[in-house]
């Protein structure tokens, strides 16, 4: 399979932040998934990917291109949707065509016209007033015009109402029905990664801790429950984020521990959003089991 | 160059949608005032076209941030370089139209409507009687705009009032101690230090031009290499 998006050992640190060694790629025909917490290193690797942040080191191509050497040929075919707006609110329809139309060797003006039409947006309002689904519209619009191969979005559903939402995503789908084509998606909202991505990254603490397809994650993880005295300590060892509460205890387990687990604990298939919550949570806790806290 | 060019058009779309009203009312005032009241006043038109590009990338980072200048594709240097040959685009229309207004002022003599023909005889002789005084301000244009561009993208746009405020303040104190020397016969007039001979002029003011053009284009490769390395 040839990727579209690959992205191998990115190093970047700020101050009390760091990128480290995030290797990850995404297949042509894909939408992947990128899901974390805040401040887990998302928008930075986004960053990175646009040549808007300087990593320290890696290596990062989209549709083989290298994003420092061909950054120019690589934009032409990417495109980008962000939660806010990125362009001048000033400005209706027509006016950010004008401006955007010079950069782009393909952009088609007939598609960006047709797709301005088919989501209902007014050609001749500042899209500044434009509502959050509708900017996420025409940052879309203008993606397809220019017949981006890769697009990407930055936790672009974030602050949508459920009908915007579910547009968006069946957007997407359209657009991947094309399978040249790519879209990265980054979001924290995990029910739309399970409704629309076919690949997930899992991006914890700037490091990635999980990468493959969205079957694999979810059926790799399970969340163990019961009674604290119930686990044993060589499965406490295998657990991620265990926690102990006043009327039981929780945590989760790689399937290919499931043969460890007593009968007594209960195990239950563990979600997208399951899977973040104890990845969090072995950070918290795993300092205080050591401890002898919990 | 094309990126830049690209990058110029991009910058006045921008302005054009939100300044087009402000330029038409600006405009009409110059002309009005050039003339209804005297050539001379023309150098004002120069000052007005600083508005035509000077605002563009504010408006454009004022909502969204410097995301799009991630986004498009074109280099980080090109982007810097608009802005550069906008501030010599405008402060070389704006001489240009000066000169354009005054002499259309001279042809029509509007203004001996409401005086004698003597007074609107020495109007029209006024209008190129300081050449000197056109370059000035083409100078200061020049100056200004480069220097207060590469200022606020080396330290940032956060410190563009201050910025704006310290140069003009050093602006005012040097033409203040130019003018007073001058006054005390310390450094000759500009009038004083232009040849006497009209291809003499013409001879000075390309130089003076090109002077300026020069220190615009260092200014500007300042600020492509300080920002070449910083993160959007």
């Amino acid at each position: 399979m040839e990727n579209i998006l690959e992205i191998e050992g990115l190093c970047k640190e700020y101050d009390g932040f760091a990128l480290k060694d995030v290797s990850f790629a995404l297949p042509k025909g894909y939408i992947m998934g990128f899901v974390g917490q805040n401040g887990s290193g998302k928008t930075t690797t986004i960053r990175s990917i646009l040549g808007m942040a300087n990593p320290d080191s890696g290596r990062i191509t989209v549709c083989g291109l290298d994003n420092r050497k061909d950054a120019i040929a690589m934009k032409e075919r990417i495109g980008v949707v962000f939660d806010s707006l990125y362009l001048a609110g000033h400005l209706n329809a027509k006016q950010i065509e004008q401006q955007l139309k010079p950069f782009y060797k393909d952009w088609d003006s007939k598609e960006y016209a047709s797709r301005i039409a088919q989501f209902e947006l007014p050609d001749n309002r500042p899209v500044g007033d434009f509502s959050k689904g509708m900017k996420m519209k025409l940052m879309i619009a203008a993606a397809l015009s220019h017949k981006a191969e890769l697009i990407i979005l930055d936790e672009p559903t974030s602050g949508l109402d459920p009908v915007a939402r579910d547009e968006l995503l069946d957007i997407l789908a359209e657009y991947i029905e094309d399978e040249n084509r790519g879209v990265l998606f980054s979001t924290h909202i995990t029910s739309d990664v399970e409704r629309i991505a076919d690949y997930i990254t899992v991006l914890h603490a700037g490091k990635v801790w999980f990468t493959g397809t969205k079957d694999e994650l979810e059926s790799s993880y399970v969340v163990v429950k019961g009674a604290a005295d119930e686990f044993p300590d060589a499965l406490l060892e295998k657990c991620i984020g265990y926690h102990a509460y006043r009327n039981g205890s929780d945590a989760m387990l790689h399937t290919k521990y499931l043969d460890e687990v007593p009968e007594e604990l209960v195990t239950e298939k563990a979600s997208i959003d399951e899977i973040l919550v104890y990845i969090a949570k072995e950070a918290k806790y795993a300092g205080h089991r050591k401890n002898g806290q919990i | 160059m094309r990126d830049i060019v690209k990058m110029v058009r991009f910058d006045f779309v921008t302005t054009k949608a939100s300044l087009l009203d402000f330029w038409i009312v600006l405009l009409l005032a110059c002309l009005s005032v050039v003339l209804m009241i005297a050539p001379s006043t023309a150098p004002m038109f120069s000052l007005a076209m600083i508005t035509v590009f000077m605002p563009a990338q504010n408006l454009t980072t004022q909502d969204a941030g410097s995301k799009i200048y991630g986004i498009l594709p074109v280099q980080r240097s090109a982007i810097t370089r608009a802005a550069f040959l906008e501030c010599s685009l405008s402060a070389l229309a704006g001489e240009l139209g000066t000169l354009l207004i005054a002499w259309i002022s001279t042809r029509l003599e509007l203004y001996r409507l409401y005086l004698s023909p003597e007074e609107t005889a020495a109007r029209t002789e006024s209008a190129f009687a300081m050449p000197a005084a056109y370059i000035v301000i083409f100078v200061l244009v020049m100056l200004l705009m480069p220097l207060l561009r590469m200022l606020c993208d080396i330290f940032g746009r956060e410190h563009e009032t201050k910025i704006i405020l310290l140069v003009l303040i050093a602006l005012f104190l040097a033409i203040w101690f130019i003018l007073s020397q001058m006054a005390e016969g310390r450094l000759p007039s500009p009038s004083q230090l232009l040849p006497a001979t009209l291809s003499g002029k013409l001879l000075a003011a390309a130089v003076i031009h090109l002077v300026m053009f020069g220190l615009c284009a260092l200014f500007c490769e300042i600020t492509v290499k300080k920002l070449a390395d910083r993160e959007l």
